[in-house]
């Protein structure tokens, strides 16, 4: 172990035990909290903790239709962002073009689209996936256009002057030098996704997790609705850890 | 060929896209059902019209950025003295930042049908929820901002014999980053109003948007979401040219 590691670890557990301390004081605040007030407006950790095990199928199914439509919403936006980024920083007139088309969309938030999609597509997944899409697209265009903008020209040129082929070139050259910020876009596109798709959910859904804590709202059932916003933390935080975790994976070759 | 002049190459392909909108709309769709549900822009623009002569738009407009501005302001007033705190005090910061990690995943819409609950429908609510979004976001750019201040600044200033080290080295040197965080936090508070106003509220951009839908007026709709993006844009623009007043020094 390094000195510096030493240090790092050092002040990691400087910061672990007040850290630990803050959690106990916000869930006896909580559970202080719930003992003034009825159960159906604000009810304790441990009556959350068993709404989350005895509700656990209607959350798992519900927790499954979100994940649906983050996937496909995602799914979309990552196959169009990226091909769309390397077409934005290889082209300038596409850039001013199309940059002026997305810098007006990417004004509008994307929750907004919700009644007009309602209208054309009625209630669905294919609303809820066009609402996560137009959140995760802007964010993973910006920055992924970013970074094939800062590959070094000078690696460029080289890999053209030494005969790389398109596959070589985008592959082994453009995309690993643009690597880190595409990576920046599709954790800050994810972060939108979740809550594109909540509000999706929210305003107008077949089922998922959004809609599931709006009807606990309507039944007086908060420990309902704190149970489902747990869910969707936690599959956020899960996500965003394996897509953290496939970065490093990714960018282990850098210093 | 003569080059292009710049509004060409800029606004081309959108202007195309309208046009493309408007002809289309007008030759190939003949089912008056279908022009219903997609409404031409021409026909949104007289709307756009019509809404702003009666006054609908501007009071839309108003009531929304009034509640943007109370519940950013709430925001920057709890969240910047809060964020610095963090970044400054190791050890109280971490009591305080452990508790906002573990929140910070749920999506600040998500507790919308919670503050509905403990507030009920009104503008308690849509303040509440747009200053929790937005005090999310100023206290995580605070305390970047506040712990991204260079230690040597600080030293050397000290050794100098700089007294007022708060005043004249520490908060300039963070100012920048502050202001940014102020800034993404007013975009929040515009980004997550729309999704607030949806499901309760009686007035407001959003109201104007879900009644485009609900009286099958979809023109209303996009009038409703070009001045929420107009809104949003003016907001940003205004803060960036106070930033860059404020921080003219960087």
């Amino acid at each position: 172990m390094s000195a510096t590691e030493r240090l790092a670890g050092a002040a990691l557990g400087g910061r672990r035990l007040p850290g630990a301390l803050g959690i106990a004081a916000l869930l006896a605040a909580w559970a202080l909290a719930a003992a003034r007030w009825p159960p159906h407006v604000l009810p304790g950790p441990d009556v959350v903790l068993r709404t989350v095990l005895d509700e656990r199928a209607l959350l798992l199914h519900n927790a499954a239709r979100t994940l649906w439509r983050v996937a496909l919403g995602y799914g979309a936006a990552v196959g169009i962002g990226l091909p769309l980024a390397g077409l934005l920083a290889g082209s300038p007139l596409a850039d001013r073009q199309v940059g002026s088309l997305l810098t007006l969309l990417r004004a509008i938030p994307p929750f907004a689209w919700t009644p007009i999609l309602l209208l054309w597509l009625g209630i669905g997944d294919g609303s809820a996936a066009i609402i996560v899409f137009l959140g995760a697209l802007f964010p993973i265009v910006r920055q992924a256009r970013a970074g094939f903008a800062a590959v070094p020209p000078a690696l460029l040129l080289a890999a053209r002057n030494l005969g790389a082929s398109p596959r070589i070139y985008w592959i082994d050259v453009v995309l690993p030098g643009a690597a880190p910020m595409v990576f920046s876009g599709l954790r800050l596109g994810w972060a939108l996704a979740w809550m594109s798709v909540v509000a999706a959910e929210l305003v107008g859904a077949d089922g998922g997790l959004g809609q599931m804590i709006l009807d606990a709202r309507n039944l007086a059932r908060p420990d309902l609705a704190i149970a489902g916003m747990v869910a969707i933390g936690a599959l956020a935080a899960a996500s965003e850890g394996l897509l953290t975790a496939a970065e490093r994976h990714t960018l282990r070759w850098r210093p | 060929m003569a080059p292009l002049s710049p509004a060409v190459t800029r606004w081309g392909l959108v202007a195309a896209l309208l046009g493309l909108w408007e002809l289309g709309g007008r030759t190939l769709v003949t089912d008056p059902r279908t022009a219903l549900f997609l409404p031409l822009p021409s026909t949104i623009a007289l709307a756009a019209a019509a809404l702003a002569r009666d006054g609908t738009l501007l009071a839309a407009i108003v009531r929304s950025a009034g509640r943007v501005a109370a519940g950013a302001g709430a925001a920057v007033l709890v969240g910047v003295p809060v964020g610095a705190v963090i970044a400054t005090w190791p050890r109280l910061g971490a009591a305080l930042d452990a508790p906002l990690r573990l929140v910070r995943p749920v999506p600040p819409v998500a507790w919308v049908p919670l503050t509905l609950l403990w507030f009920g429908v009104g503008e308690r609510q849509q303040l509440a929820i747009l200053a929790f979004a937005a005090l999310l976001v100023v206290v995580a750019g605070t305390t970047d901002a506040v712990a991204g201040v260079p230690p040597a600044l600080l030293s050397a200033a000290r050794n100098l014999g700089e007294r007022r080290l708060l005043l004249r080295v520490a908060v300039p040197a963070a100012l920048p980053g502050v202001a940014a965080a102020v800034r993404e936090g007013v975009g929040t508070a515009w980004f997550v109003l729309v999704a607030a106003e949806f499901v309760s509220a009686s007035e407001g951009l959003g109201v104007l948007i879900l009644e485009g839908r609900d009286l099958l007026e979809p023109a209303r709709t996009f009038v409703g979401m070009g001045a929420l993006a107009a809104c949003g844009a003016v907001t940003d623009l205004a803060l960036a040219a106070l930033q860059r007043r404020w921080t003219r020094w960087t």
